[in-house]
């Protein structure tokens, strides 16, 4: 299935900030993880995936931190306060859409319930 | 491992240049930004197809060092939870996705994670950058611009030039066949000063039967007969018929900047040239007793100061010097054969003098005045719209460069930007000080001659403008203040002729020269002027069956006619001293005739 690329613009970096509510995530951590859970759907190039980071960073919706601990170096992202707000106004933009798509019949209920 | 999931991209143009195989910018980083991510990469052990991926990656994103590292590890970091996964290289590389693509879009994405100092110095370094180029290209295509365009005159000013001059009706003109006479005569003079030896040079005009060259001169006044004709037929038609500035070519920046620095025509200068042939016709002829032509010259002459007598203020100077030859001829005339001269002739030769245009109003300042704000209103600004144009300019520059060429000055490509400027600086500073000139040269020509101040009239100079501003209106006063300095003297020619003729009028009735020149009838006794050098009665004195008359001349001293300049005692020497040395034309008195009794003459 193809998405549109205007579509995945505004859908990636609010999946990534949602993965990042449950706690701090490396890179690869974020791919693997979005991959699974959204079957596969939002599985994005891994060439857009660390600059999408990086722009959530400029913009101080995430941080980010380097671990040496476990013997390999690994940068892990995390959510900030801004990032919180962010993703809970985001949600409830896409709850919104869903709705709307939903009453349209684009969506059935079934569909948006995990929304 | 899933599948990236495709992106698709709308654009054909974004699509095609993704495809486009980019040039590896590994090699062309500095090798100590290469150094700093590839400790890092190394110690990562990663296969070398991932290695170089992070290397290709790093290599396009760029950065500070800081960054490059950031980046080159997070990457090793990445591809090394990916090995270790159990994903093997090849699945690892395409779900990565292009490294170029990465590369670029992490480029911005750390510029953006830059703070507002380093956006401040990237946005006002680009408008610099933008600014100078801006103004360079704008200076370098103003310059192309002012180097290598040749402004043309945009309106043809010649045209509205010639418009002044009044021409009649076909067959009533007279320069259609005066113009190539003239021509002729001056061909002829020319080569006949090249045919004579240099140790031999001769002012033709000057010659005298005691001369050596007399009978070649008589040989060439033989050669030209025929044009010396048309001269005297073309001064009985009534139209002079000439434009103003003769035009080989259209839009002849030369002929108009020539028309400008000679201030007077073509023309007139030609007409002058005729003047002067039958003048030296009517001296050859007075010496071989063929009095008829000798007198018939005389009043040729005077008809062509008639031509000229246009209403505007060079011209009617231009007159006046012609009409200055009538009554030198006349006086040569009456000096060589007075005494064998009927009384017809005599009443002939009186009668030409007294034609009212010979020197009345030949000053008229007013014209100059008009003609200067014609000219200057016509060649300095776009008649439209009062613009200083492209055209104007290359018209200024063709007169600066040739007002200062014949000045000697330097060379006219230096004069390109002084011309310029000189336009858009200096055109109303140039109005302003012809104007200042003008106006001094108006309150020394209303004093008596002799009452006016001595030296030329200095152009202000109080405006911090260099001297090439003062070039154009510099032509014209010099040539204003000339023609004041020398139309008292051609009053004072035609004076002194008149008062010849009465002298020898005087003598057939009374077998005598007078004594003083108050012994004259009233009627010829009003012709006398004073001496415009010193206010007094002309000096006259009769002895031996001669008898003179003579002005004190620039000195002011009277030297009882003795003229240690003026060798010929002729006037024109004295104009043509002023012209090449006015500082030296103070030296004897000016003699204007001797006549000589019958049992005297020569």
């Amino acid at each position: 299935m193809r998405i549109e690329i205007e579509l995945m613009r505004g859908a990636g970096p609010v999946a990534i900030l949602k993965l990042l509510e449950r706690g701090e995530m490396y890179g690869y951590e974020i791919v693997e993880a979005l991959a699974q859970r959204s079957d596969g759907l939002l599985t994005m190039g891994q060439s857009t995936l660390y600059p999408m980071l990086y722009n959530l960073e400029a913009k101080d919706l995430i941080a980010s931190r380097w671990d040496d601990t476990e013997g390999r170096p690994r940068k892990y992202y995390r959510l900030t306060a801004k990032g919180k707000k962010k993703l809970a106004e985001a949600t409830k933009e896409w709850r919104g859409i869903a709705k709307a798509m939903s009453a349209l019949g684009v969506l059935t209920h079934g569909t948006v319930a995990g929304a | 491992m899933p599948e990236s999931l495709p992106l698709r991209d709308r654009s054909p143009i974004l699509r095609w240049w993704r495809g486009v195989p980019a040039p590896s910018m590994q090699g062309l980083e500095p090798r100590r930004l290469r150094a700093v991510t590839r400790a890092i990469i190394e110690a990562a052990a990663l296969p070398p197809r991932l290695s170089n991926a992070v290397d290709q990656v790093v290599a396009r994103a760029g950065g500070f060092p800081s960054e490059r590292r950031d980046v080159a590890r997070e990457l090793c970091a990445h591809f090394a939870a990916g090995v270790a996964s159990g994903t093997n290289e090849t699945q690892l590389l395409a779900a990565f996705g292009d490294p170029r693509r990465a590369g670029r879009l992490l480029k911005r994405a750390i510029r953006r994670k830059r703070g507002w100092t380093w956006h401040t110095w990237w946005w006002a370094s680009r408008a610099m950058i933008a600014t100078a180029l801006f103004v360079s290209t704008g200076y370098g295509l103003i310059a192309w611009r002012f180097w290598s365009a040749r402004p043309a005159l945009a309106g043809d000013y010649l045209n509205s030039l010639n418009a002044l001059a009044p021409i009649g009706p076909e067959g009533t003109n007279a320069w259609p066949i005066l113009g190539p006479a003239c021509d002729d005569l001056e061909r002829a003079e020319s080569l006949f000063q090249m045919s004579v030896p240099h140790d031999k040079f001769l002012y033709l005009y000057g010659i005298q039967p005691h001369d050596e060259l007399w009978p070649q001169v008589g040989s060439l006044l033989s050669r030209s007969a025929e044009s010396l004709d048309v001269l005297r037929l073309a001064s009985r038609l009534p139209h002079l018929g000439a434009p103003w500035v003769p035009r080989p070519d259209a839009n002849d920046l030369g002929s108009l900047g020539t028309a400008l620095y000679r201030v007077h025509p073509r023309h007139a200068e030609l007409m002058e040239t005729a003047a002067k042939w039958l003048f030296l016709d009517a001296r050859f002829a007075a010496e071989s007793s063929d009095l008829d032509r000798a007198v018939g010259n005389v009043e040729a002459i005077v008809r062509l100061a008639s031509l000229l007598s246009a209403p505007r203020g060079n011209e009617r100077v231009v007159g006046a010097t012609i009409a200055w030859w009538a009554a030198t001829t006349v006086i040569d005339i009456v000096m060589r054969a007075g005494p064998k001269l009927s009384d017809a002739d005599l009443h002939r030769l009186t009668l030409a003098l007294e034609t009212p245009h010979t020197s009345d109003g030949a000053i008229d300042l007013e014209g100059w005045r008009l003609i200067w704000q014609d000219l200057a209103d016509r060649i300095f600004t776009d008649g439209t719209n009062g613009h200083i144009t492209s055209s104007a300019i290359g018209a200024a520059d063709e007169l600066v460069t040739q007002s200062y060429r014949s000045h000697s000055k330097t060379s006219p490509q230096s004069w390109r930007t002084p011309a310029v400027l000189a336009m858009t600086e200096g055109r109303a500073e140039m109005t302003h000080r012809f104007e200042n000139a003008l106006s001094a040269l108006v309150s020394k020509h209303r004093l008596p001659p002799w009452e006016r101040p001595s030296g030329t009239i200095v152009l202000a100079d109080d405006a911090p403008l260099p001297e090439r501003v003062n070039a154009i209106p510099d032509l014209f006063v010099r040539r204003i203040e000339y023609a004041t300095f020398m139309l008292p003297l051609f009053d004072l020619e035609i004076s002194a002729a008149q008062t010849a003729l009465a002298v020898e009028r005087f003598r057939r009735v009374n077998g005598r020269f007078p004594d003083a020149l108050t012994e004259l009838p009233e009627a010829d006794l009003v012709r006398v002027i004073r001496d415009p050098f010193d206010g007094s009665p002309l000096r006259y004195a009769a002895h031996d069956g001669s008898a003179s008359l003579w002005s004190v001349g620039p000195d002011r001293t009277d030297e009882g006619g003795d003229s240690k300049y003026l060798q010929q005692g002729y006037v024109w020497h004295l104009r043509d001293a002023y012209r090449d040395r006015p500082d030296l034309v103070s030296v004897g008195d000016l003699r204007l005739w001797k006549l000589a009794a019958p049992e005297f003459a020569p």
